[in-house]
């Protein structure tokens, strides 16, 4: 079942996949982008100037078009839209649509404080503080497109860079949840234990919680269950590994996809960003598996791997 | 888009400007100044020169008539300089705007301008040019001070 969030805005992500405008096109929206480009001004000069520096007007200017994306998006609108919409309005209703989409993301925000383990994870925990901050310092009026937050945590499937402003710091909060998800299927002190087993220094290094669960939980699945134990032993790496090598890099990859739906449901994992996820990251491993003939230990943060 | 669209905003203000030039001069003919068409033209044309050399935008009427406005009455500006003397204060006011990192409001800086114009200057545009930034603080806190007596 679909979040409300997800009900009101659909998946953002998708909606930045579109042919660029032409240079005619984008002749015709710059004449129309100029009375928004003045009322932003007078709004970020207060009425004080007539004039900005290049780089100044450059980010009013980001960030109407922005805040005019990102309201076509919602709408499902293609970008070519605003050629001939009347954008004033459009573009005030894009603002409280984006104030709407603001609160909405803080209740997320509340939400991942509440339910998020960061397992000692000093990155993790500053970076949540520092989107915080960001709930303070982001500006929804003037400067939609900027996230003024320090993002030092690395997720597993980074949020595409086309993402901006709070629509960033929301599809982050999604993904963070999304791997925080999987993780509470585990006891805490297995999740640590394999923690270590990973990065004895996982605390203080820029390392990512949920890849190794992520890796060894589908290795389960390959090895023909016991999820719950999260703990592969370096003979077991070693013939999950020659089972895919055995097969094609897509029969390969294509045998990981399904064996991470499999573990999806010995964990009772129903929602289907955590099973997009999971699916995602487990065919990412083949790669990695691929590097070098003790890969595996490592990629399953084997038992006795040395 | 910036890249094309500052030039295009520029060109696109050309009108409006030329129109509020105009109207200027009801005001300055009463201190024995006006604007030709040629040199309403003229001004626009160095106004964009101006604004690209600084990188700088400009929306709305521009600054040049509030600058038309306060130094008009000035008794240092003649008939002959007058266009000639509107765009360089048009080029200082930009470069100043820069250096003072936009500290000063519009109206702020345009009387820290016109005080030592018609103050220390004695109507010396290179005095003007030679102006700092703690030069132009001074002067527009000048009025407190009672350093300045010409302030309108």
């Amino acid at each position: 079942m679909k979040t409300m969030i997800e009900q009101i805005f659909p998946d953002m992500e998708m909606k930045v996949q579109e042919a660029p405008l032409s240079g005619e096109d984008k002749a015709v929206l710059q004449q129309k982008l100029f009375p928004l480009l003045e009322r932003q001004f007078r709004l970020k000069t207060q009425g004080d100037r007539t004039s900005l520096r290049e780089e100044e007007a450059a980010e009013l200017l980001d960030s109407i078009f922005f805040t005019l994306q990102f309201e076509t998006s919602r709408r499902g609108f293609p970008l070519r839209t605003l050629l001939t919409a009347d954008l004033a309005p459009l573009f005030s209703a894009a603002q409280q649509s984006l104030q709407q989409y603001l609160t909405h993301t803080e209740q997320l925000y509340r939400r991942v404080m509440a339910e998020a383990n960061d397992f000692g994870s000093i990155s993790l925990r500053d970076t949540l503080n520092g989107i915080d901050i960001f709930f303070r310092k982001y500006d929804y009026r003037i400067y939609a497109h900027l996230i003024p937050a320090d993002i030092d945590y690395q997720l597993c499937l980074p949020v595409p860079d086309e993402l901006r402003g709070v629509v960033f710091i929301r599809e982050y909060l999604l993904r963070l949840l999304t791997e925080n998800t999987l993780l509470t299927r585990y006891s805490p002190s297995r999740v640590a234990a394999l923690l270590n087993r990973f990065s004895p220094d996982y605390r203080g290094l820029l390392v990512n919680l949920y890849e190794p669960v992520a890796a060894v939980t589908v290795g389960h699945a390959l090895s023909g269950g016991g999820e719950t134990l999260l703990e592969l032993t370096g003979t077991q790496s070693a013939q999950i590994a020659q089972r895919l090598f055995s097969l094609s890099p897509a029969g390969a990859k294509h045998l990981l996809a399904s064996s991470a739906r499999e573990a999806c449901e010995h964990l009772a994992l129903t929602d289907p960003l955590s099973v997009r996820y999971l699916v995602r990251t487990a065919v990412e491993l083949y790669p990695r598996l691929t590097a070098g003939p003790q890969s595996a230990a490592g990629v399953f943060s084997a038992v006795g791997k040395a | 888009m910036e890249d094309s669209l500052f030039p295009a905003l520029r060109q696109a203000q050309k009108t409006a400007m030329a129109e509020t030039l105009r109207k200027t001069n009801r005001l300055s003919e009463k201190y024995g100044l006006s604007l030709s068409e040629a040199q309403i033209t003229g001004l626009i044309e160095a106004r964009i020169t101006s604004l690209v050399d600084t990188g700088r935008v400009e929306t709305g009427e521009g600054i040049l008539p509030k600058l038309i406005y306060a130094f008009c009455d000035s008794p240092y500006l003649f008939r002959d300089e007058y266009c000639q003397t509107l765009a360089t204060l048009q080029d200082l006011f930009y470069a100043f705007r820069n250096e003072l990192e936009d500290a000063l409001a519009d109206d702020e800086l345009i009387l820290a301008m016109q005080r030592l114009y018609n103050g220390p200057g004695q109507g010396s545009l290179e005095y003007l040019e030679n102006a700092t930034v703690s030069d132009l603080y001074r002067a527009w806190q000048g009025e407190e001070e009672g350093d300045y007596e010409d302030d309108d």
